[in-house]
């Protein structure tokens, strides 16, 4: 676990003692879901303003509630945060807090995704 | 070695906690992302631990617990969710749950809850054990709440989170007529008579929080 750690290199946005831990020191494991977490979530914000201008706000809830349990769970702490105050906001924020919220994430994730492809493509994992 | 079985909606989640566990030595046996095929495996493959998220997309894992409780299933079950809310703790300790654990809690206190609850004891993480001893300064209505179906307690939350009946109805695929219908039911049950008295309740209960939602 020690040299798991020590070798994982490091991403911006994430906590990667924290995601390490969460699988057990497993870095290969963590690596790959590091780079699935990029690709599945990297267009949640989209998606999130999409129902949210539907008024589908439950499933909002659901999508926004998802991420930040796989954000929770991999050590990715930007994106934890972001999610965390848009599932606490989502049914008292005005419009423009809402769509600040949702533009903001989608800034994060943007950011997130490219750090961790960047950082991981050239660790080999 | 002992088995575990992974009920998480979130396939990355799910993969995270089997690194974890057989990291740990247990034995992964399955998983699933939905009641039906997790309560159809764990009655044939009958863990002994189940970890179980409580939101999985439409669905509570409640409603497994509740089925678990009912057939006698001697796997025991640790609920692993992101949510602390009183009233989810305190159904699920009624439903049988031996352990409940917060999703981001260290990998290690996950670990010691699984061998906790083989052991015959119950885990609870810290601020679990803290909302569950809060929750019990407020019986009745904590009683009152449990008699509520899972449709009623659905309805319940989305009603006091501020949803119309035509939204709820859209999101639930449900009429509105009906969905006035069960919170109409989920009121006389809470001896409640209007919108605010509901959402007060609710806060007070944790059912929802007053500045957070699930």
């Amino acid at each position: 676990m020690t040299s798991a750690l020590l070798e994982f290199p490091c991403i911006d946005g994430v906590d990667t003692l924290q995601g390490l831990r969460s699988v057990g020191g497993n870095s290969a494991v963590y690596h790959r879901l590091l780079l699935v977490f990029g690709d599945q979530h990297e267009g949640d914000a989209a998606r999130l303003a999409a129902l949210l201008a539907a008024g589908r706000r439950v499933d909002a809830a659901r999508l926004v509630h998802k991420l930040r349990g796989s954000a929770l769970v991999l050590g990715v702490v930007l994106i934890e945060g972001e999610a965390e105050k848009i599932e606490r906001g989502l049914s008292r924020f005005t419009q423009v807090q809402c769509d600040a919220a949702v533009e903001a994430l989608g800034r994060s994730l943007a950011a997130v995704a490219a750090s961790i492809r960047r950082v991981l493509s050239t660790s080999g994992g | 070695m002992s088995t575990l079985y992974l009920v998480d909606d979130h396939v990355i989640v799910r993969e995270g906690m089997r690194a974890l566990f057989e990291a740990a030595g247990f034995d992964v046996i399955g998983e699933a992302g939905d009641l039906a095929v997790a309560s159809a495996e764990i009655a044939r493959l009958v863990p002994d631990v189940v970890l179980l998220d409580l939101l999985l997309g439409e669905h509570s894992g409640l409603d497994l617990l509740r089925s678990l409780q009912q057939s006698k299933s001697p796997s025991r079950v640790i609920v692993l969710t992101m949510s602390d809310q009183a009233r989810y703790i305190s159904e699920a300790v009624r439903l049988g749950a031996a352990g409940y654990v917060l999703k981001g809690s260290d990998g290690a206190e996950v670990v010691r809850a699984i061998h906790d609850v083989l052991g015959g004891r119950r885990h609870f993480s810290g601020p679990v054990a803290e909302r569950l001893v809060d929750s019990m300064g407020s019986p009745q209505h904590a009683n009152a709440l449990a008699t509520l179906s899972t449709r009623e307690r659905q309805i319940l939350e989305l009603v006091v989170r501020g949803n119309s009946s035509a939204a709820i109805g859209a999101s639930l695929t449900l009429s509105p007529k009906t969905v006035d219908t069960y919170r109409s039911r989920l009121m006389a049950k809470l001896a409640v008579r209007d919108l605010a008295s509901l959402v007060r309740l609710a806060v007070r209960e944790g059912v929802i929080d007053s500045d957070r939602q699930t």
